[in-house]
């Protein structure tokens, strides 16, 4: 299926932030995209996205069609659909008293 | 004629904008111009109560010091006291020179742009940060990471109470130990609404016990004042727990077994002992006389004592190694720390610990709830230290030993549960469980909370946050690593701050040391004054006072009472344009869309923002600021409920449920007596810092209490014998209000607001007299400031203390700028992480000074 990527955020100093079209296997999960991105960009995404343990950063919201993403383990498409759209948020923090 | 005089006499309903507290106004308007203010009573915020400042707002906004059109800076030298040669420019050159100085940032590394802010800007920080965000920095600073903001404590707020403040419950509170904080008199959260019901909580008969080194604003309203010496109060915590459970053996071990990880079993290794199938935490059931994973639904009972062997392993539970730990800490061993006989130490424990009537139930709307009306309050004053992390686990652990969190009568998380705004369902949030069980906040003003913690990061930003996950909030150690970011292995340096109404100079630290991080930076600040930051700034846009300015996020988390009713209000511009002065969030959209933005800042809004279908921002749309509030409104009140209804009625209220503001006894969230997963977040942070070559005492990253001394506290000399602190009063705002002709009068009556309360006897030793002007030097810094002397009783005689953030030297400022009209406590302060606490990132406030009678007196 077509997927296309756009990330948005904390994240402009690691990725190309314009769209980003790509093709994958149809029924596959939202993890094997993180995946791909993590290889295309490098160590540098892959923390700036994941935990040691391999989860999403408590930081990082991932939306597809604009749903957000409950887990990564959620399949991307439901094998019907030919294409998606994937938002990547990464939030900064600022609060304070 | 008199008709004609008289063309327009409303009053129109906002919110007030001089500190966090967000309380109702009603402003009265005549033919165009605002001539009083009074608190709104429809508000369950402040109930109509409105303190000095909120009554005052009316010079603010006609001030003629006011900034009323851009200007930029002539002088490229700059310097606290160096001239910046403003002239007056278009708002056309103003956005096109900051234009393009984002958009090469940005294109360069977004990383290079910092944003400052303070609360007092509440509405309008925030959607700064979504500016921010979208731009892709992770770098701001809330300037009240310095003298005002509660930093472990919020920390705490988040890991106990599923929120970033707390207040006692003041329906049915009954005991209320009030370490240094304003709640019920002039400062903290809901201060005018929370200072008529702490009122009413005095005449139906609490105790209000305030222990604080100064009988000031907040104390003086106590029946029982206990003076101790600053930076001690987590030896005093320590020594009442220790009292509670080893001496009197009061705790709610109901509350324990089933609301905290007390039962949890630990290993000699300081760690959860875990079953080997599903790595959950094990309890010890002593009906069974096994172990079991806490979640067991066959657990008959929770051992919280004794000790046994799993795996071959020693187990004990959190308690009992909590028990033990505090043992050491007795009444007499925090005498000579903090100066309280040993005696009145146990007898408050002893108050507190039957006063909180364990065991007791209490029923409300049919519900039979636990009942304990005991409380403890802190916030910047005891917490504002070296040892802030380890002092406000003591402190919050008196709580959390007798069971009175977030039920009838304790604690309140302000606010941790919500089940929504009944028409639409949104604004909904309740904490949940994690897999060991622990608490995670349902809401938090960043985009996660302090728990689960972060990943340990390098250098990623430009205060150590990335390193630490620990700190709430604003970082003590930016100034520290954006003077040198490459000791700090940070790979870039900071080329832009937006600033966004704060007067971050004079509320941190050594201003001079503020200045050499900040001056080679480009500075776009929106200021409502030329103060004293703005003197380092490049460019100044002049900004809408909150009676100018529209917004939808006036209101936050822990601007709502705690008790009572659910309230959102709307903040509206009560007067037309004043000459040039626009809202930043106007400025923002305008930049926006000169940068390119609007596509990602519109998804960015739609998601922090919770704005949801229909009301989505679109991105081949142009959306004004007021369309952007008005979808919001709706978005989460309903279509009626838009903007043009906000305005008209200027806020919605629902009544609170039981189960939403005494949330606890209906959750299943346990909460930490034993902080085990500090342990081995620490380890981490230590081996990043030593990665990178960081020097770094992560030391403090411990499971259990203990108190440390300060550097103020290690330093005894005869030469520094006193210590200076800093402290709150009703009408003045951290440093943004000195220069109101309304506060300045009512401070002139106050001796405290401008002068420096010192003890009678330690004034006389020195041969100071009432009125007399008196020089305090700072032992770390070096730097002295002036003051006249304000003799009393009610000080402990090792203190000096400083009222506010005056001492105002900008030229541009005629009221604030006069001799006499306070100090500058920040001029004693050293900047370095030596006075920072590394988990936390607290900066320290209090210091060693020498005070002196001054040779020349005016």
């Amino acid at each position: 299926m077509q997927v296309e990527v756009r990330f948005y955020g904390f994240v402009r100093d690691v990725v190309d932030t314009s769209p980003l079209a790509l093709q994958m296997p149809d029924c596959c999960t939202l993890r094997n995209l993180v995946d791909l991105l993590v290889q295309r960009y490098g160590e540098k995404l892959h923390e700036r996205l994941y935990t040691n343990a391999g989860e999403l950063e408590a930081n990082v919201r991932v939306f597809v069609e604009d749903a957000q993403a409950g887990s990564l383990e959620e399949l991307l498409g439901d094998g019907q659909k030919s294409s998606a759209e994937v938002k990547v948020f990464v939030l900064s923090a600022t609060a304070g008293g | 004629m008199a008709a004609n005089l008289a063309q327009e006499d409303r009053w129109i309903p906002t919110t007030c904008g001089v500190c966090y507290s967000v309380c109702a106004l009603q402003v009265h308007r005549v033919n165009g111009t605002v001539v009083k203010i009074e608190g709104n009573p429809d508000s369950a915020t402040n109930r109509g109560r409105l303190c000095p400042r909120g009554v005052s707002g009316i010079m603010t906004l006609y001030d003629p010091n006011r900034v009323n059109v851009p200007l930029k800076r002539t002088n490229p030298e700059k310097g606290l006291n160096t001239d910046p040669g403003w002239v007056q420019i278009t708002w056309e050159e103003a956005l096109d020179t900051i234009a393009a100085r984002l958009s090469k940032i940005r294109r360069e590394d977004p990383r290079k742009l910092l944003l400052t802010g303070t609360v007092t800007t509440q509405d309008e920080v925030p959607f700064a940060k979504i500016f921010a965000m979208t731009f892709g920095t992770p770098n701001g600073w809330n300037s009240g990471a310095g003298n005002h903001c509660g930093t472990a404590e919020h920390l705490f707020g988040a890991l106990l109470h599923a929120s970033w403040s707390k207040l006692p419950d003041p329906d049915h509170c009954r005991y209320l130990l009030n370490f240094g904080t304003g709640t019920g008199s002039g400062s903290y959260y809901c201060v005018t609404g929370m200072a008529q019901r702490i009122a009413e909580a005095r005449v139906r008969g609490m105790k209000h016990v305030a222990i604080d080194p100064f009988l000031g604003p907040g104390a003086e309203k106590a029946d029982e004042w206990i003076p101790i010496r600053p930076g001690t109060d987590g030896a005093f915590a320590l020594a009442m727990l220790n009292v509670l459970l080893n001496e009197l053996s009061i705790y709610d071990g109901d509350y324990l077994k089933h609301h905290t990880n007390a039962p949890y079993l630990i290993g000699d290794d300081g760690l959860y002992i875990r079953d080997a199938k599903q790595q959950l935490p094990l309890i010890w059931d002593p009906v069974d006389a096994g172990e079991k994973p806490f979640s067991d639904p066959t657990i008959k009972d929770f051992a919280l004592e004794g000790e046994y062997r799993v795996n071959g392993l020693r187990a004990r539970p959190a308690f009992t190694i909590l028990r033990e730990h505090l043992k050491p800490f007795t009444p007499e061993w925090a005498e000579p720390i903090t100066t309280v006989p040993a005696a009145t130490i146990r007898r408050i424990a002893n108050e507190f610990g039957q006063e909180a009537r364990i065991g007791s139930t209490i029923v409300l709307e049919g519900k039979v709830l636990p009942y304990r009306p005991v409380a403890v309050m802190y916030f910047k004053g005891a917490q504002g230290h070296k040892n802030a992390l380890l002092s406000s686990m003591a402190l919050e652990l008196l709580t959390e030993v007798v069971g009175a969190s977030n039920v009838p009568g304790g604690l309140l998380g302000m606010n941790s549960c919500s089940l929504g705004y009944p028409e639409t369902g949104q604004l909904k949030w309740t904490p949940k469980a994690d897999r060991d069980g622990l608490m995670v906040t349902g809401r938090w003003p960043n985009p996660s909370p302090p728990y689960p913690p972060r990943e340990v990061k390098g250098a990623e930003t430009i205060d150590l946050r990335g390193m630490i996950p620990t700190c709430p909030g604003s970082s003590g150690a930016l100034p520290v690593v954006m003077a040198d970011p490459e000791r700090f292995k940070v790979p870039y340096k900071i080329e832009m701050n937006l600033h966004v109404g704060s007067n971050y100079v004079m509320t941190f630290a050594n201003p001079k040391a503020i200045e050499e991080a900040f001056r080679n930076v480009f500075q776009v600040s929106f200021a409502l004054f030329l103060d004293e930051s703005t003197y380092l700034s490049d460019i100044v846009l002049p900004a809408a006072s909150y009676l100018e300015r529209l917004s939808h996020t006036a209101d936050w988390i822990s601007s709502n009472s705690p008790v009572g009713e659910w309230c959102y209000h709307v903040r509206q511009p009560v007067v037309g344009q004043i000459a040039e002065r626009r809202s930043a969030c106007d400025v923002l959209l305008e930049l926006v869309e000169r940068l390119g933005m609007r596509e990602e800042f519109y998804n960015f809004v739609n998601l922090m923002l919770e704005v949801k279908a229909p009301y989505t921002l679109e991105t081949d749309s142009r959306y004004s600021w007021e369309e952007i509030v008005d979808r919001r409104y709706k978005s989460l009140f309903g279509a009626e409920r838009g903007l043009e209804w906000f305005k008209e009625h200027g806020l919605v209220k629902w009544p609170k449920k039981a189960e939403e503001v005494y949330w606890k006894p209906f959750s299943h969230t346990r909460v930490p007596l034993y902080f085990e997963w500090f342990k081995p977040l620490g380890e981490k942070v230590r081996a990043m810092s030593e990665k990178l070559g960081i020097e770094l005492d992560t030391s403090a990253f411990q499971p259990l209490p203990e108190w440390r001394p300060c550097l103020s506290y290690k330093e005894n000399s005869r030469d520094h014998s006193l210590y200076a602190i800093y402290y709150k009063i009703p009408m003045q705002t951290f440093s943004g209000t000195y220069n109101n002709p309304w506060l300045d009068e009512v401070s002139k009556i106050d001796r405290f607001a401008y002068g420096v309360a010192i003890n009678t006897e330690t004034a006389r030793q020195r041969g100071i007299r009432e009125g007399d002007w008196i020089e305090i030097k700072s032992s770390p810094t070096g730097n002295t400031i002036r003051g006249q002397a304000a003799l009393t009783e009610g000080i402990h005689p090792e203190v000096v203390a400083i009222a506010g953030c005056g001492g105002h030297w900008s030229k541009y400022l005629s009221v604030a700028n006069q001799d006499g009209k306070g100090l500058c406590f920040e001029w004693l302060m050293p900047v370095g992480l030596d006075n920072v606490d590394i988990p936390s990132l607290t900066q320290d406030q209090c210091v060693r000074v020498t005070v002196s009678k001054a040779r020349a007196q005016p």
